[in-house]
This record gives C-alpha cells, structure tokens and sequence, in this order.
C-alpha cells in the first residue's frame, strides 16, 4: 500500500467520519429521538464501509434489517416510553468514570493494533469480490448448524416479544 | 482499499464510543443503542478481517459471522425492546438505575 | 448504458452518471404527473363523473397547474415542530425512493445498473422511506401526524415480511428455471428474472405470489383499502399534516413514484416485463411497449381498488398480515423448496402455489362470513345499576347551648 492515497481510501475516510461523529451523536445527543436519529447515520456509514470492502450482501442485509426494521422497532420504544414529555437527565451519576473507561479501553485496543504487525495480504488474490453463491454455500453447508440455531432463536425471540408486549388479562 | 490498520482502528474507536455509550447513558433503549454500536464495530471487523484473507477457514467466514450478527442484533432489540416496554408499563421509567427492586 | 448508447459517443463516467440522475429525476416527475392525472380520471369515472376537464385538452395540464400551486405556496414550519426532524424528513422519504429505480428493467437492456442483488437492493433501500415518514411524524408535533406515522411505520414493517418472503419464493424457482441454462447466481438480478419469462410468465408459476405482492404493495403504498396512516377521516391525512407547499408535493411524489416503480416490479416478476410473450427478439419499441402495457394494468387495479374497496381498521390489517399472509408465504416458500429439491416440473410448483391461493381465498371468505355483522353487534353489559347517593349524615348540632 505505498501508491499514495487512493479514491476508495478518500471515501473510506468520509464514510469513517460521518460514522465516527454520527456515533459519538447517539452516545452524547441531549434528544433521545436525535440519538435515534444519529445512530441512522452512523448505520448508514457502516453500510457504506461494507460496500468499500465490496460485501454488497451484508451492506444490503445491513440497511434492511438495521435500516428498517430496527430503527423502526426503536423509534417505536422511544414513543411508548414517551421521550419527549419528560425531559430528564439522560446520563448516569457514573458519567465521568464511563468516559475513563471507555477511553481506556480505546487506548488498549489501538495499542494492540499498532503493536501487531499484520501480514500484508497478497492484492491479486485477496481483493477478489465475494460472490453470493459462495455466501450461500457456506451458510448452508459449513455453518448450517448454527444457521439452524439462529432460526430457532429468532422464533423463541419472536415468541418471547410477544409475551413481553402483549397486555395483561387484566390491564382494564 | 485502505489498509487494514485503518479500519481496525476506525472499528476501535466505534467500538469504544459504543462502550461509552453503554457506561454513560441511563436510558434503557440508549443503551441498547450504544451496544448495537458495538456490535457493528465487531461485525465490521469480521468483514475487514475476511476480506483481507487473515482468516484460517477462508474468506468467507468472517462474512458469514457478520451476517449471524446482524440477525441475532435484530433477535436481541426485539426482546430487549420488549422488556423496556413492559418495564416502563410497569414502573413508569424506561431508566436503568430506577429499576433497582431486586437492588439492596 | 442506456445513456451513452442513445448518444453514440463514449462519455467520461462522471458525465453519464450525471445524466442517469437527470434521466431518473425527469422521467419520475413526469411519470408522477402523469399518475397523478389518471387517478383523478380513473376514479372521477368510477363515480360517474368526468374529472378534470378545464386545464388543457381534456384537463391533461391539471398536474402542471396543481405543480404550480405547491411551488407557489408558503412552506409553513409550526414554531413548536422539530426544527432539524422536520425539516429532513422529506429527503429521507424521497430520495430511497429514487434509488429504488435503478435496477429496473424497462427493456432488455434499458436499466441504469442491471444488479446482481437487484431485488434485494430494491427491498433494502425502500425500506429507509419509512424513517422518513416517522422522522415527519415525531418531528411535526402534531398528535394525528405521531398516530399516522406510527400506524406507517407498523404497517410497513408488517406488509414488508411476507413480501420479502414471497420473493424468496420467486427467487427460488427462477434460480431453478436459470439452473437449466447454467448460471443460477444470476437468479437475484430483475432483468434475468425477465429473461427468463419468455414462455411463461411466473403469474402462472406463482399466483399466489402474485396476490401476497399486490397486496403487500398496496400496504406499502398506503393505498385503499389499507390507507389508514393516511386516511383523512380518522388522523386527518396522517404524517404529512403539518407540511405544505413543496415538502407536502415531495412526499406526494415519493408516494406516486413508489408506485410506478412497484408496479413495474409486479410486472417484471409477475407478469414478464419486457419479454413475454413476444421474446426478447421484437424490438426494443415493442419492449418498451409490453412493459407500459402491462404497467399500466396494474396501475388501473391499483387505482381502482382506492375507488371499489373500503378502509380497513388497523387491527384487521395487522392480523390480516401476520395471521394470514405470513403463514401462507412462508407454506409457499418451504413448498417451492420441496418441490424443486425433488426436481418437480414447473407445473406441479404452479398447481401447487395455485391450490395455496384457494386456500387462502377461501380461508378469507370464511372469516368473512363467520365475523359478518360483528361491527354492529351491540356490546352487552350488565345494566348499571342506579347508585344511591345519600346525603352525608349530619350530626345535628345541639342547638341551645349553655
């Protein structure tokens, strides 16, 4: 990677930034709404990363399931919780410590990446594009059973909203 | 494609951003916001790390973690959504620190 | 593509894309225009009366003129809606909206980029338009604008998993069908799923999947019978309540050019787009042709149904997608794998999506008569009893005294 600056690593730094500020939005926005709002962004900017290390599949699943669902299920929680009623002191007591630690364990993991040295991989072969049938294949074939448990885990998720949403017998 | 320190670190700072956002905020549903943060940051860099080849079983793996990611994310709010709701009917607070009855 | 083969001349890619844009924006307005021209016809026939007549030969200049009303009109922000919320939200529900074009087949070689994950692309970029309405809705500040948005956004998500679903289905057996010819990775791109209608159109293969997507489209479209995030009557036009002028014409648009480019959707899995039943060999006239034909069908039912049908209640509408339309696509989907794991011909996987649709008739018909009057019954309850209010007894003072 000694050519210089390419046009892929200009818009990885742009896609990078927004993510970056987008996401220090989510976690400082005074409107938790706007927190809602931010944390959009900043998916959208994964997506984005994704599409540079050309994984059009999981940037597409990215914005369908992040994208819609998600951030719909969110925005949903925020009204039935009734944001914007009652303004309240969106940060805990612990603030200054969270802020250590989280910086802390930003610097660990930098130092850890500076400190390893990462094998350069050969370019020819490396780059080449991911097709979705081998996404498939590998889905179906090497990790189907973990495939087939994350279908049953979503069934027992989706059972288990249920139960958590729904009304009591009671309630009126 | 820019090397892979850089999205490692870029990945890193999401991540503790993320992780700030989990320690910062009392806001249940801003704290679940802050861990799908997270999880973005690992899932990318399962992506990252697939793509530039440094995975044993081959490229693909990392590609197909970051997708059982995705979908176990969207499992989790599902159900971490519900139980905010159902707190929230029935405490009136969607704020971690008030829920404090099994606390002592 | 399309562009620099029409100009004959290579082009830098900056320029051409630039042009797609252009082409997209131009042709979407006009075809917006032109939507929003015939619904006013189609439906002033449905009640006997002739539309607009005044602006133009036979009123075909109504959309111009009300084009010109919005632009000309005061764009009003309520001092207590959310500056930056509401502000955005009609860029964020109109441009997924245009992005959606992109992969659609006009004719065999007329699309802007022919995807291979093009329907994927199609469903996960316009599924982003519903941050936008629900973005205009909380940022409004306006109780009825919070219930239409809501009540969008519920819909949307609610509608969008069994089209998703009966997609898969579609996928399958086009993957099947290209399998044969060789390449079946390609069976995630709209325009091989074209070619691949030549002989039969996959309403033949999938009825079934045909009715789940009109459905599932008029959902996602807020159209009658299922437009309650919009229905004027009951939140009072719902999301967009507080907007005006040129924002309110840019949900209108994002509206109608999501319903030209489902329905060219429809017609292309559905329906053969460009290529039943004459082929890919007819010119790409006859193609363009066929696909505005069988576009213009759908959009005529589309419109229709706003006239013939009548709104549901919400509840209806969620149970009618998870109760009803989810399980019978997912039957679809795990039947379709069945049946071409074995390697069934294509007609048994016609016979049997078409024996689902009955089913799924007839299971409607049933709840419709079981339920019928239901609306009017009168709510029994226990007469209430008279309360007896007595007086709060008075300790009589003693009168007198020392």
């Amino acid at each position: 990677m000694e050519e210089g600056v390419t046009a892929t690593q200009v818009v990885f730094w742009i896609l990078a930034v927004v993510m970056l500020i987008s996401a220090i939005g989510v976690v400082t926005a005074g409107n938790i709404v706007y927190a809602a709002l931010f944390f959009i962004a900043s998916l959208a900017g994964v997506a984005g990363i994704y599409l540079i290390l050309t994984v059009e599949f999981i940037a597409l699943v990215q914005l369908l399931i992040y994208g819609s669902a998600v951030v719909i299920l969110i925005l949903f929680a925020l009204m039935l919780t009734r944001a914007r009623e009652r303004p309240q002191a969106l940060f805990g007591r612990s603030r200054p410590l969270g802020i250590a630690a989280a910086l802390g364990l930003l610097a660990a993991l930098i130092g850890g990446i500076v400190a390893t040295t990462w094998t350069t991989p050969e370019s020819s072969t490396a780059f080449e594009p991911v097709g979705l049938q081998a996404i498939g294949d590998a889905i179906f074939t090497l990790w189907i059973v973990p495939f087939i448990i994350v279908g049953v885990l979503l069934s027992i998720a989706l059972d288990g909203a249920i139960m958590l949403a729904s009304p009591d017998e009671d309630d009126n | 494609m820019p090397p892979l320190e850089h999205i490692l670190v870029v990945n890193a700072v999401l991540f503790a951003i993320g992780a700030m956002g989990v320690l910062t905020r009392r806001n249940a549903v801003l704290i679940l916001l802050s861990v799908e943060l997270m999880l973005n940051a690992v899932s990318l860099n399962m992506v990252a790390f697939a793509v530039y080849g440094h995975v044993d079983f081959g490229n693909i793996t990392g590609i197909v973690f970051a997708f059982f990611i995705i979908v176990i994310a969207a499992a989790e709010v599902a159900l971490a959504l519900g139980i905010v709701v159902r707190t929230f009917r029935n405490r009136a607070t969607a704020n971690v620190d008030e829920v404090n009855l099994l606390k002592w | 593509m399309v562009l620099s083969e029409f100009a004959g001349v290579s082009m830098p890619d900056w320029i051409d894309a630039l042009l797609r844009i252009i082409f997209i924006v131009a042709l979407m307005t006009i075809m917006a225009f032109a939507l929003i021209y015939l619904e006013r016809k189609i439906l002033a026939r449905f009640q006997a009366r002739v539309g607009p007549t005044r602006t133009g030969p036979i009123g075909t200049l109504q959309s111009i003129a009300d084009a010109l009303k919005l632009i000309a009109k005061e764009d009003v922000r309520p001092i207590t809606a959310d500056r930056w919320a509401f502000e955005l939200a009609p860029y964020m529900a109109f441009v997924p909206v245009f992005l959606v074009f992109v992969p659609m087949p006009f004719t065999e070689t007329w699309f802007i980029r022919d995807l291979n994950l093009g329907l994927l692309f199609v469903f996960g970029v316009l599924g982003l338009n519903i941050v936008g309405v629900v973005m205009a809705a909380w940022g409004s500040d306006n109780k009825y604008a919070l219930l239409g948005g809501v009540r969008a956004a519920a819909q949307a998500i609610s509608y969008e998993i069994p089209m998703l679903l009966i997609i898969v289905a579609v996928v399958m057996v086009a993957a099947g069908r290209l399998a044969v010819d060789g390449d079946a990775s390609a069976a995630g791109s709209i325009n091989a799923i074209v070619g691949d209608q030549t002989t039969t159109p996959y309403i033949l293969l999938q009825p079934l999947g045909f009715f789940i997507f009109i459905i599932g489209m008029l959902a996602e479209l807020h159209r009658p019978p299922f437009d309650m995030p919009i229905a004027e009557s009951e939140v009072v036009g719902g999301y967009f309540v507080e907007y005006s002028g040129m924002r309110w014409g840019m949900f209108f648009l994002a509206e109608y050019t999501a319903l030209f480019l489902l329905v060219v959707l429809a017609s292309s899995l559905f329906l053969g787009g460009w290529n039943w039943p004459f082929g890919a060999d007819v010119g790409l006239g006859l193609q363009i042709v066929l696909t505005f034909v069988k576009t213009s069908v759908l959009i005529v039912l589309v419109i229709g149904s706003r006239a013939l049908f009548p709104r549901l209640r919400i509840d209806q509408l969620m149970s009618f997608s998870w109760k009803v339309l989810l399980p019978f696509s997912i039957i679809q989907v795990i039947a379709n794998g069945i049946i071409l794991a074995y390697g069934g011909p294509d007609w048994v996987v016609g016979l049997v999506s078409f024996g689902l649709l009955v089913a799924l008739s007839g299971l409607v018909y049933y709840i419709m008569r079981r339920k019928q009057g239901e609306g009017t019954r009168t709510v029994q309850t226990t007469p209430a009893t008279p309360r007896v209010i007595t007086a709060p007894e008075v300790t009589p003072v003693e009168a007198g005294g020392d």
